[in-house]
């Protein structure tokens, strides 16, 4: 706690914000000193808290090291802008594994297992102003937190584990890289394994949205390749395929751009939920972009050797064209 | 004589812990299963209060949130069946609110009196009651596509009016209707126990997972086992214990007095009955059985406890 301060109305004794804003220490009011507890009046203790369980929350990108510690983890760096389905996408391979219908996997554990199920009941959301930071905790109870989900995962086949770490970070993150170069935050992706660029379907097959959404891809993979040089292999996530399948003159345009910029690109159609009827199911597409993201780039190339985009009319849903490997 | 051990009881709201505890009593008292109580304990005013409840045809009604371990407990000198008086264990038992535990899981905190006994437990029942209307199922497109919505607004363009219009008009109701799913909160509760459980030299903490009212199941989910009734209501539960392996964990179906007092034939036969014969668990170890040994899931959670002494 620090000495009162001889300037008039200032609190920085008990709020620690000086009045002039002054760093403490320079300020020509105040000494800059603590106080000294024994003479001052006598303090109250603060009020004791339950003690807590470990955190079930999501995680900061510095408490990483425990998890990491522990294992090896298959770092996902989830980017696309607001409203793109990263959070749906999220949901839905949370509630298939609810389910036990993840085909060819099953849920295994969490250690951010509360943050998930939160997500998924809607009980935190974004504020009104997103996060402009990592942070373990809001501290506001239905605020949603910037940071990483984990999830272990086994495969069905074998038992094999495979433990995720997946950002759970505002669009707004993704926007502000390529519209502001506001690339500092997103430094993680060049220590992830795989990267999502997740990209509505929707308007990439709406004939009024598709050139500005094309466009908008083209700009996420150029600035990408430009912030982060060392970029790992990336999939294109089209998500809404419940909405539609992108052509496959989009796919052509998307991977040769892809290839231009000499990026590793594969893309996979999901429909993370479906209105009722449609005959695409929720959650088609999302065990394949899961088994697409396990392992590292080397084993990526030898799971999925370079593969020509198929030609003629090709169904977008399940499409997932693999490596252009350059 | 020991200085004693101490278990505890975990589960949400009617999940069954004070029914079983009580029928532990009294299966204990029997003298006629694998864990024996030499003596009555010194104060069993708790447990003798709710068992007027059972031996009278009723389920116990649900505990009270207390302050602290104490207040509702079952404290109870233990020998296996056959032993001498000197391989006796005191085994404590606090009966917890499933209240509390509810608490703990959406907070992630607990009082410092429980945080303390369930630091000083070397083992633990774990609870879930079969069709218990306190249970609550994970969201899925099919019960609850009009929340799901919230994620997906293209979908929700196309939806119901009626539906749409519930979401639209009143965000925050529909939210506050959705709690922990039963499957989450035991994953928590089971974490909860990982960390603090007690840990010796001499192998892992136990912890049985007790489902109650298995007597409610059909034949044929009863024949598949306590760990296939898991996998099929509770997915990520079941693959949270196969992963588990800092916890020695097994699954018991238990049905304390073998049929549900609602079912007036039953009742009827329950008051004709020895009560000791009425009740059994079920477990699988390499087959499934099903015995009428009440305390056989304790014995297996304490039985280190008496290598101990």
């Amino acid at each position: 706690m620090l000495n009162d301060c001889s300037q008039e109305g200032c609190t920085v004794s008990t709020t620690g914000v000086c009045l002039l804003n002054n760093e403490v220490s320079q300020c020509p009011y105040h000494s800059g000193q603590e106080a000294d507890a024994s003479e001052g009046e006598e303090l109250l203790a603060e009020p004791e808290g339950n003690p807590s369980f470990r955190s079930s929350t999501t995680l900061a990108e510095d408490n990483l090291s425990f998890i990491m510690g522990d294992r090896y983890c298959t770092m996902v760096g989830i980017v696309g802008a607001p409203d793109s389905g990263k959070t749906a996408a999220l949901v839905s391979l949370y509630l298939k594994l609810s389910h036990g219908k993840l085909e060819g996997f099953r849920y295994a554990d969490s250690r951010s297992l509360m943050a998930l199920d939160e997500i998924s009941r809607g009980a935190r959301r974004w504020a009104a102003a997103p996060p402009e930071q990592m942070t373990a905790h809001t501290e506001l109870k239905d605020d949603r937190a910037a940071g990483f989900l984990h999830l272990r995962i086994r495969s069905k086949d074998d038992g094999w584990p495979v433990d995720f770490l997946l950002p759970d970070l505002p669009g707004e993150w993704s926007e502000a890289m390529v519209d502001e170069s506001r690339h500092e935050r997103l430094a993680f992706l060049e220590r992830a394994d795989v990267i999502w660029l997740m990209v509505d379907g929707e308007q990439l097959t709406t004939p009024a949205t598709r050139q500005l959404y094309l466009h908008r891809t083209q700009l996420y993979l150029q600035r990408l390749k430009e912030f982060f040089p060392n970029l790992p292999r990336i999939i294109l996530v089209i998500t809404r395929a419940d909405k539609g399948s992108i052509s496959q003159k989009t796919t052509n345009i998307l991977l040769k751009d892809a290839a231009d910029l000499g990026l590793n690109v594969a893309i996979q159609s999901i429909a993370s939920f479906a209105s009722v009827g449609n005959p695409v199911s929720p959650g088609t597409g999302i065990a394949e972009l899961v088994s697409m993201s396990i392992g590292s780039e080397k084993t990526a190339y030898r799971l999925w050797p370079e593969a020509e985009p198929p030609s003629g009319d090709v169904r977008a849903i399940n499409l997932s064209v693999r490596g252009t490997d350059l | 004589m020991t200085a004693g051990h101490s278990i505890v009881l975990l589960g949400g709201p009617d999940s069954g812990k004070t029914n079983y505890l009580v029928r532990l009593w009294r299966a204990l008292k029997s003298r006629k299963c694998a864990l024996v109580a030499p003596r009555s304990p010194t104060n069993i005013k708790y447990v003798e209060s709710l068992m007027e409840f059972i031996l009278q045809g009723e389920f116990a009604p649900h505990t009270d949130v207390s302050d602290h371990p104490s207040d509702q407990q079952l404290q109870i000198p233990m020998v296996r069946a056959g032993a001498s008086s000197d391989d006796e264990v005191t085994i404590s038992v606090p009966d917890v609110s499933g209240e509390l535990w509810k608490g703990a899981i959406e907070r992630g905190d607990v009082a410092k009196p429980w945080m303390d006994a369930l630091k000083a437990s070397a083992g633990a029942l774990l609870f879930v009651r079969v069709q218990s209307e306190a249970n609550v199922s994970s969201l899925d497109w099919v019960n609850t596509p009009d929340w799901l919505m919230h994620l997906a607004p293209a979908v929700k363009a196309d939806a119901d009016p009626a539906v749409a219009g519930a979401f639209n008009s009143d965000d925050d109701a529909v939210n506050e209707d959705l709690k922990v799913p039963t499957q989450v909160a035991l994953c928590e509760l089971l974490r909860f126990l990982d960390e603090t459980l007690l840990r010796g030299d001499d192998g892992l903490p136990r912890v049985a997972i007790m489902i109650t009212a298995w007597d409610l199941l059909d034949e044929e989910t009863r024949v598949k086992g306590p760990e296939a009734y898991l996998e099929a209501e509770y997915p990520l539960f079941a693959g949270r214990l196969i992963d588990c392996l800092s916890l020695d964990v097994r699954c018991y179906g238990v049905s304390v007095v073998g049929g549900d007092f609602k079912d007036d034939h039953f009742k009827a036969e329950f008051f004709e009955a020895d009560v000791d014969e009425m009740g059994f668990v079920a477990f699988d170890l390499g087959g499934m059985q099903e015995e009428a040994d009440l305390t056989l899931p304790v014995a297996w959670v304490v039985d280190p406890l008496f290598d101990d002494e």
